[in-house]
């Protein structure tokens, strides 16, 4: 073992965690507020629906990398300031969530028209057609795109880097030059190419139990 | 409210006094956008009776039968269930929905379910009934239906048959004053046809209302108190079946059955 590979990796197991609390933070964030977003897409209401649908749009529709441009130096002018996480955590939320609401709202919209119309000819009203038997039906069907989805939130967290978060990438990043400008060799192949097995691991299992839903669907 | 009106009449005059319809359309008409479906139908069902809609398809029959329970909000007429007018505001449909039973051409069973769970589903969240007594009338209402050993299957473990007698099962838990069907053996294979069937016969004979959209002639003759035949959105003709079916009267009904008895 070299003399810098533990400093550097400890350095960079910092990052990591940083990297994890985001990804799980955006995640679970992620997918309650979409989740709800999604079921406002759903009602009867369409003043509701025209609201969140932009909202969702927005968000959906921008680069993330604009997204946190945008909260981190554009914000600040109107005085809302934000540290690096927090910025980073918004704008993967904001991003992540309007992807949920789609799925939600497309899983509910894929259930047959008849099975609202069999609940409503019992005596079902709207909440309990949606409670009893739309919902459970969607919630089978959210689930692979749902996975995927997070993996896909997972891989996103490092463009907080750009925007100054220490994270693994970035933690990696600045030991690489750190070793460079010390000891004028460059140590980057192995160093990112832990943080490459890193994100590896974490998202194979997760495409892997995304697929396996899906297989159960059908 | 909806207290049978002969309650006041004595005992021996009850029969004399005519009862209110359980079913009763009047001047009902239905556009989709600016596409006119229903042109006007007055229809009545009294209680016990049997009555039988034919047409050719896109004649407005499914789309009537739908306007009963008001599935499809209707454009203008009225629609009454025992003399209570539907179309008042501030009736609550799905209250009165659960009086009306509706079974599809699709089944529309709910498939992440067990059959007996279909059955309990209504009772139990809408009228709080509790889950053994739910659960022993959903297994009286399956043996009756033939399917007492298919109590824990789910839909898509059954057949196009057996999902379609669940179905008049599920509908027959809310106890129902009258109960349509809309082409149900339509989507089935011809060999289970006469499994539904015999269903709809058992209950047409224990005397419930019926209101039924079928292609089934030898069904509408052999058990029908009326015929109805649809056509381009009103009522074009009705009468005793066999006479219907034998004899029309209108040149439309007669190019229709031309057609379908052949």
């Amino acid at each position: 073992m070299p003399a810098w590979a533990g400093p550097v990796t400890r350095y960079v197991a910092e990052g990591l965690l940083t990297t994890v609390t985001l990804a799980a933070v955006s995640v679970v964030v992620s997918v309650l507020l979409g989740t709800a977003l999604g079921a406002l897409l759903t009602l009867p209401s369409r003043p509701v629906r025209i609201v969140v649908r932009a909202h969702v749009e927005i968000w959906r529709g921008l680069p993330i990398i604009v997204t946190l441009f945008f909260i981190f130096f554009v914000l600040p002018v109107i005085g809302l300031g934000f540290g690096t996480f927090v910025a980073a955590a918004i704008g993967l939320c904001l991003w992540g969530s309007a992807n949920v609401a789609e799925i939600v709202r497309g899983a509910v919209q894929s259930v047959p028209r008849g099975q609202a119309d069999a609940a409503a000819a019992l005596g079902f009203p709207w909440p309990g057609r949606m409670r009893h038997v739309i919902f459970p039906q969607a919630a089978r069907r959210v689930l692979p795109p749902l996975v995927g989805l997070v993996v896909n939130l997972v891989q996103q967290t490092s463009l907080a880097a750009v925007i100054g978060l220490l994270d693994v990438l970035q933690a990696s990043q600045r030991s690489i030059e750190r070793l460079t400008l010390s000891s004028g060799e460059t140590h980057a192949v192995p160093i990112l190419g832990s943080v490459l097995a890193v994100f590896f691991v974490i998202c194979l299992p997760l495409t892997i139990l995304s697929r396996r839903l899906e297989r159960r669907l059908h | 409210m909806n207290e049978p009106l002969t309650a006041d009449v004595p005992a021996a005059d009850k029969n004399a006094v005519i009862e209110l319809p359980v079913i009763e359309l009047r001047g009902v008409r239905k556009s989709f956008g600016g596409l006119e479906v229903l042109k006007g139908v007055d229809l009545t069902v009294t209680r016990g009776e049997v009555v039988v809609i034919i047409g050719p398809s896109g004649g407005g029959k499914s789309t009537l039968l739908r306007c009963v329970n008001l599935l499809e909000p209707i454009t203008a007429g009225k629609v009454f269930l025992e003399g209570r007018d539907l179309t008042e505001p501030g009736v609550d449909l799905n209250e009165v929905r659960r009086q009306i039973g509706m079974v599809f051409q699709q089944f529309n069973l709910f498939p992440h379910l067990t059959a007996l769970d279909n059955l309990t589903l209504a009772p139990r969240r809408l009228l709080r009934t509790p889950r053994t007594e739910a659960e022993q009338a959903a297994r009286e209402l399956l043996d009756r239906v033939g399917l007492a050993d298919k109590a824990g299957s789910h839909p898509g473990q059954l057949s196009g048959g057996q999902q379609q007698r669940v179905a008049i099962a599920r509908a027959l838990m809310m106890a129902p004053h009258v109960m349509l069907f809309d082409e149900v053996t339509s989507a089935l294979d011809p060999e289970l046809v006469s499994e539904v069937l015999d269903v709809m016969r058992d209950l047409a004979r224990s005397g419930m209302t019926m209101l039924c959209v079928t292609h089934e002639m030898g069904f509408a003759r052999e058990l029908g108190d009326r015929l109805v035949f649809v056509d381009g959105g009103v009522i074009a003709e009705q009468g005793r079946p066999a006479d219907v079916l034998d004899e029309p009267s209108g040149e439309r009904t007669r190019q229709f059955l031309r057609k379908v008895l052949r």
